[in-house]
């Protein structure tokens, strides 16, 4: 039902509420870490584990909003959801602004809160499989020659090899050697396969 | 306005919903008058027929002061307030606000204005044209053309139209080719524009859509000229919307007569006559006139025309010029006196005057002692040692009303009353029968059956012989000053009373947030045994203790009702034996609501071991959280420093306990400090101001002290200090007398 290294930090200040969450989230089986305070989950938490946070968003020393801040400074990419007693729309346009993916108010319907903590992992698992993914293909670009980057450049967009072999000042011949170790270290199977991977680099490039 | 609105019906649900009649009935026979000045803009006629029936609901509520309804212009009220002619005054907030700067006039309650059967706090200024003058469409049109306003002084009739039209860079004094004023009322400004004979006027909101409604104008006549409309006031408007007219009282009038007519006045119903007559819906809270404030310093006038007008250096100068000739004449007399004095007592010789003040003495001393039991105020009966009566004084025939000839030969039981138990006379006849003088108070009975209360001081009479012959009691009568006393704690109680609950109307918000908590908590455990039990892989133990969770919150639910159920109950003010430290634990668990939300940290420092104190719990409660509350409020916007309140108890000196409330606030300015204290006072928005003077006269009652300073970093700390409870020392619980007179 949920990735293994997937844990639910439960953030509140209140004793009772924290602790009753973990019994329901432990009904189904899924880990949970509680936490008295902004502070102390910073402390516990590091980098790269997975899972959600459900965080209340007031609370004395340093507000669920504040520390959504903080999260967003040291590259958390924990997704969010928001509790709160009394909450007002400001307040929620707030939370989902700095990136929450949801609010919801005390007390609220298990079902509600089960399925959207379920979309949370999903989204986690999606978000780091995609990290994991941008960094295999950095490590393969990294093998790649200076002129090899040249050609890969001329073959995702479209060029034929005469054409790349005039730019270049190269021969066709050179520039089919280069394609198949273009190929062969990228591991790809296809052009098509080729020019996805391309394009993942790219956005990686263009939004760091 | 959304929030004032629900903060005031909070406040008047609760004042229902108790039952609460906060009358205040005192039993002091002088009767005060009251000079009620209001602002009669349309003349006293309808001055009179508007707020008539205002001035007999007060009269009727408070029935120690007598309120006589003063209706005055602009001018005459001024005048009348620099004159201190006035006790309260009722007017428009731009003249209010010129009131407050040069006289320290105070508001005490804002009116709830009715328009269109709504009830409104705010109001504005529509600046008009005729709707077909193609060529004014905007404000900046209006230059070159004739405009009429109502009154120079005007605050709704032409100050707002005045600040819209000078952001709009147009200047009434110069731009216009005629400027007119016209009077009361502002009907005629709307005839006179829609039959052309200006070009542009002001009147206040809704006039137009009131006199359309009555068919007297056409509202499509007129364009309405910079208009725009604000959520929650239905009336289109030119102008920034202003706080109602305020009621405020002047510097002559005491703060604890301000605080009755508050409370009258505030829990008037809609339906009251004086309302309906008034065509208004009732008073709330006062509000910020800061906005009138920045209109006048934007305009440069009223209190920012300049510091000293002429006229009046003129009229301070003159005063002390009257004040000298006084003096002079003073000292002229004087002189005089004394020389005649000295010439008359130079005439008679040292011998004489000797001679004269040893005869006027023995005649004095002689005249003292025959008269002395005639003559005394307290009442004095001698009876025999079995207890009959043989002597009464007059006294005691004019506060018992029983005769010489109906006391003597009466067993002393004759004013016994029935309020004291077989054993207070048990220890009283033990007493006296030993030798030894008793005193205490005495709850007897009057021949007309109403009760009286004597501070009795009984005293056993022996022969040569040593043996008790007769008793002699004298007694004082304390029956009024208990009275007053107990009305006077009575109006105490009810200020308080609802000063707590517009306290807790406000915190309505943080208390609704903190409720949430338990249930959240109720609904998870719940929700988890059900899907535990819904599945076969469960423990039962585990099973009871989410089940014993559920129950331990709910508790704590209940506990959060029912502690704000007592803080807003309006009990009789009792004294009991009370633990301080329980006091101040029961306001924080009330103010941590707050303080979460306002992301404070709530610390309590408590001493060990306090001795008790004697004191009404609610009351001091009250005190408690009032500051805790102000440390907050001051702590709000800081936004860089730590947010810390810390409260210390401890024990002085074995005499009494004092409370320390420390935060990390704004701290006190030096202008605000001496006016702390005073009823009305505030620096908050919301709010009545009146809870650091109902809590000085709370711990006052208590026979304490309330202070504030500055902290010597950052903040400020207020203390208090209650004495601890002596032994023997009577509490409510104990005192018997006290609790069949009530």
């Amino acid at each position: 039902m949920h990735h293994d290294s997937q844990t639910i930090f439960v953030v509140d200040d209140d004793h009772a509420v924290r602790e009753s969450l973990r019994w329901l989230l432990e009904s189904v089986d899924l880990p949970v870490a509680t936490f008295p305070s902004a502070q102390s989950f910073l402390k516990a938490y590091k980098s790269g584990q997975g899972g959600c946070l459900i965080l209340d968003v007031r609370m004395p020393g340093m507000s669920g909003l504040e520390l959504q801040k903080r999260l967003a400074e040291i590259e958390c990419v924990l997704p969010v959801i928001i509790i709160t007693g009394h909450g007002d729309i400001p307040m929620a346009v707030r939370a989902l602004k700095t990136g929450a993916i949801d609010f919801m108010e005390k007390p609220f319907n298990d079902q509600t809160l089960l399925e959207r903590i379920q979309q949370c992992l999903d989204l986690d698992r999606e978000n780091r499989e995609e990290v994991l993914f941008r960094q295999r293909l950095q490590n393969r670009v990294a093998q790649l020659t200076p002129r090899e980057l040249e050609v890969l450049d001329g073959i995702v967009t479209g060029k034929l090899n005469k054409i790349i072999a005039d730019e270049l000042g190269i021969s066709s011949k050179t520039v089919e050697a280069h394609r198949s170790r273009i190929f062969e270290k990228m591991e790809a199977e296809s052009l098509a396969e080729l020019i996805t991977m391309y394009v993942a680099l790219e956005s990686t490039r263009g939004n760091p | 306005m959304g929030f004032k609105g629900l903060v005031c019906k909070t406040l008047a649900l609760l004042l229902l919903t108790d039952g609460g009649l906060l009358t205040v009935k005192t039993a002091k026979a002088e009767i005060r008058e009251v000079t009620f000045g209001v602002l009669a803009f349309r003349g006293k006629e309808h001055a009179h027929k508007r707020w008539g029936a205002t001035i007999d609901h007060l009269n009727e509520e408070i029935p120690n002061l007598q309120f006589v309804l003063k209706p005055l212009s602009l001018e005459g009220m001024r005048e009348a307030v620099a004159h201190d002619e006035l006790d309260v005054v009722l007017t428009n907030p731009g003249h209010y606000v010129e009131l407050e700067a040069a006289f320290g006039t105070t508001r005490i309650v804002t009116l709830e204005n009715l328009r269109a059967g709504q009830p409104y706090t705010e109001f504005g200024a529509v600046i008009i044209s005729r709707a077909d003058r193609p060529d004014i469409r905007k404000l900046q049109d209006l230059r070159g053309k004739s405009f009429m306003a109502v009154n120079p002084r005007a605050f709704g009739g032409y100050y707002m139209a005045w600040r819209e039209l000078k952001d709009a860079g147009v200047d009434p004094g110069t731009d216009f080719s005629r400027l007119v004023f016209n009077g009361f009322p502002q009907d005629r400004i709307l005839f006179a524009v829609r039959d052309g004979k200006v070009d542009a006027g002001t009147v206040r909101t809704d006039l137009i859509e009131s006199m359309a409604a009555k068919g007297l104008i056409k509202q499509d006549d007129f364009r309405i000229l910079n208009a725009r409309t604000s959520d929650g006031f239905p009336f289109v408007h030119s102008t920034r919307l202003y706080p109602e007219w305020p009621l405020a009282k002047t510097r002559r009038f005491p703060d604890h007569l301000a605080q009755e007519v508050a409370v009258a006045l505030m829990t008037m119903d809609p339906s009251n006559r004086a309302a309906l007559q008034g065509n208004y819906a009732g008073w709330t809270v006062p509000l910020d006139y800061s906005r009138v404030h920045e209109l006048f310093r934007a305009l440069g006038v009223g209190p920012y025309h300049s510091l000293f007008s002429f006229e009046e250096v003129v009229r301070e100068q003159w005063h002390w010029g009257l004040m000298l000739v006084l003096l002079i004449v003073a000292l002229f007399v004087m002189f005089a006196y004394s020389a005649r004095l000295n010439r008359e007592l130079k005439q008679s010789s040292a011998s004489l005057q000797r001679e004269l003040a040893f005869h006027r003495k023995a005649q004095h001393e002689l005249l003292k002692l025959s008269s002395a039991l005639e003559q005394t105020a307290d009442t004095v009966m001698i009876t025999d040692k079995f207890g009959v009566i043989e002597y009464v004084n007059p006294a005691f025939e004019r506060v018992t009303g029983f005769s010489v000839e109906e006391a003597v030969g009466k067993q002393s039981s004759l004013i016994k009353s029935g309020e004291h138990d077989s054993a207070f006379y048990l220890k009283m006849w033990e007493t006296i029968a030993r030798g030894e003088v008793y005193r205490d108070l005495f709850v007897n009975k009057r021949k007309d059956g109403t009760l009286v209360y004597e501070e009795k001081t009984i005293t056993p009479l022996k022969n040569h012989q040593d043996e008790i012959e007769h008793y002699i009691s004298t007694g004082k009568d304390v029956t009024e000053k208990r009275t007053a006393e107990q009305s006077s704690r009575q109006h105490q109680e009810n200020l308080a009373h609802v000063s707590r609950v517009s306290m807790m109307g406000e915190m309505a918000s943080s208390i609704a947030h903190e409720l949430n908590q338990p249930l959240a908590a109720i609904a998870n455990y719940a929700q988890g045994c059900v899907r535990r039990l819904s599945g076969d892989d469960y423990k039962v133990g585990q099973i009871i203790a989410a089940l014993e969770n559920i129950s331990q919150q709910s508790t704590r639910s209940g506990e959060i009702i029912r502690r704000l159920r007592s803080f807003v109950s309006k009990g009789e003010p009792k004294r009991s034996r009370a633990d301080i430290n329980q006091i101040v634990q029961n306001a924080a668990s009330l103010a941590y609501f707050e303080a979460r939300k306002k992301g404070v940290i709530l610390r309590l420092n408590l001493g060990n071991d306090l001795p008790p104190v004697n004191a009404d719990v609610i009351q001091i409660e009250q005190v408690v959280l009032n500051l805790i509350r102000n440390a907050i409020e001051a702590m709000a916007k800081n936004l860089w420093n730590k947010r810390e309140l810390r409260i210390h108890t401890w024990c002085r000196e074995d005499k009494e306990i004092e409370v320390a409330v420390w935060d990390t606030g704004h701290g006190l300015l030096p202008e605000d400090h001496k006016r702390l204290f005073d009823a009305f006072f505030t620096t908050k928005r919301e709010g009545m101001g009146m809870g650091l003077s109902i809590s000085r006269s709370i711990v006052e009652v208590h026979g304490g002290s309330l202070t504030a300073n500055n902290n010597q970093g950052q903040g400020a700390t207020f203390r208090f200090t209650l004495p601890i409870l002596q032994d023997g020392e009577r509490t409510d619980e104990n005192d018997v007398a006290f609790s069949h007179a009530s």
